[in-house]
């Protein structure tokens, strides 16, 4: 029987007082990919982000395996977030380094490469996503899908188990969206394991395996796109539905 | 009027150069103390936290002319500093006098440095610590250098500042630039036009400055 990568056991967040989620559940399990959809302020980002601890949930526990997630001092995180990469809806490349240096700096400071071999895999990895040409240039030359391929690239990097995105098309210019949505197809054909926030619903519908349906404090519905999309459990999630497809 | 510089020109130029020799030492201790200040505010120790905005509020309560005096006749008394002259000036009030500058301007750079460090998002660091980077890694390449960089218009404008602040250090017998001209004000019982003179002097040396830091961040910005 395979075992879950990440696993979610009474999961709570709360800021100050005023509660997240409460008490979700939720296991992802190898070469799975599942999209958290739901209304905005439901919460699916902060989830995604407790997932490598970005952010610390109130109470309940994450597993990584069977390593207690939310139990990790620094040292652990460390090596868990090599494991478990993300990719940000504002990219995040770092602004004061060429787009290969963004690449390299993990793999010499986490992965322990020597410069040759960091750059080798760096330059391999720009043209896996179509941007060989600019690994000297800087983010800011870059436009906003340029440089979340660049992001995924570094973070394919570090070869991880699985990676979160969050949004990782909100932030684009439409004609771009489709360039990123291509790249995490591919990724996910070649059968790497990916938690997505998105609210691309085609995305969502064609490409992920199981849907999570985040909204009024907790994962609503969990499911098959084509159960979820064609027959939802719930009203909230029919009415959501309804407001995100008939435009 | 400017004929007495025939006669007094040395001693301006000696002026002049001990004004750049504080100055220069001052904003090398200044920037250094800025940095550790500015890793003692980030560091995960409370006692290291508490140590450093103690410095910072005392060093920018308090004048830089008491300070100048005060570490002057502590260290005068304290250390068997070398009476040794540098452009007529013993290296027992100079090292004291630029010390104090640094110490001062310290407290100013980190303040510079945490406003730096506000300034960039917090993504920078997210990003670097999700790939598996340490705090320290993250701080280091990414945080420091963009800091570096986002500052160097305030630092120039303190290191202006610290130049003309140096004056000060004529209350403890440093002969610099400042000192020069009111003695041979005194000697010439006109002290307008030394003082246009010094005035003329620092005037050209925080231009120099500044253009140096403009081309610096040209060249910085030409990168991103």
């Amino acid at each position: 029987m395979t075992e879950p990568v990440l696993k979610v056991e009474n999961l709570s967040k709360k800021y100050g007082d005023t509660l997240v989620w409460d008490q979700v559940n939720a296991q992802v399990m190898p070469g799975q990919v599942i999209s958290i959809i739901g209304p905005s302020g439901a919460g699916k980002s902060t989830f995604l982000r407790c997932l490598n601890m970005l952010e610390t949930p109130t109470s309940g526990k994450i597993f990584y395996h069977d390593q207690e997630v939310t139990q990790m001092k620094d040292k652990e995180l460390q090596s868990l977030r090599e494991h478990v990469g993300m990719v940000f809806q504002n990219f995040n490349l770092f602004a004061n380094m060429s787009v290969s240096d963004n690449i390299c700096l993990a793999l010499k400071k986490v992965k322990g490469l020597d410069e040759a071999a960091a750059k080798d895999k760096a330059l391999a990895l720009l043209k896996q996503v179509g941007l060989a040409d600019k690994a000297d240039s800087y983010p800011s030359s870059l436009s906003g899908g340029q440089q979340q391929r660049v992001a995924i690239a570094r973070s394919l990097a570090m070869d991880p188990e699985v990676i979160l995105f969050d949004e990782p098309t909100s932030a684009l210019d439409p004609e771009m969206v489709g360039d990123i949505l291509k790249i995490m197809q591919e990724l996910a054909e070649q059968g790497m394991t990916m938690v997505v926030v998105t609210h691309e619903m085609s995305f969502a519908k064609n490409v992920s395996d199981e849907i999570w349906f985040m909204a009024d404090q907790q994962i609503l519905e969990k499911g098959s796109p084509a159960s979820f999309f064609q027959k939802p459990q719930t009203e909230r999630a029919q009415d959501f539905l309804d407001k995100v497809l008939n435009l | 009027m400017f004929s007495f510089l025939g006669k007094y020109w040395t001693l301006f130029l000696q002026g002049t150069v001990t004004t750049l020799l504080v100055s220069v030492i001052g904003v090398i201790t200044g920037f250094l103390l800025g940095l550790l200040l500015t890793m003692m505010r980030q560091s995960q120790n409370k006692i290291l936290r508490g140590i450093a905005t103690a410095y910072i509020a005392i060093m920018r309560g308090t004048p830089s002319m008491i300070q100048v005096m005060l570490l002057y006749y502590v260290l005068a008394t304290a250390l068997p500093l070398p009476q040794s002259q540098v452009m007529g000036t013993g290296l027992d009030r100079i090292i004291p006098g630029a010390l104090a500058l640094g110490l001062n301007s310290g407290a100013y750079v980190s303040e510079i440095f945490r406003s730096g460090i506000i300034s960039i998002p917090k993504g920078q660091t997210e990003a670097g610590l999700s790939l598996g980077l340490s705090r320290r890694d993250t701080f280091y390449s990414v945080v420091l250098p963009q800091m570096l960089h986002n500052t160097i218009p305030a630092l120039g404008n303190e290191f202006i500042t610290l130049i003309k602040e140096s004056s000060v250090l004529f209350y403890i017998g440093v002969n610099e630039v400042t000192a020069e001209a009111l003695g041979v004000g005194g000697t010439l019982y006109d002290y307008i036009p030394p003082l246009v003179v010094a005035a003329i002097i620092y005037f050209i040396i925080t231009q120099l400055l500044a253009w140096l830091l403009h081309l610096l961040e040209k060249h910085l910005s030409s990168k991103y």
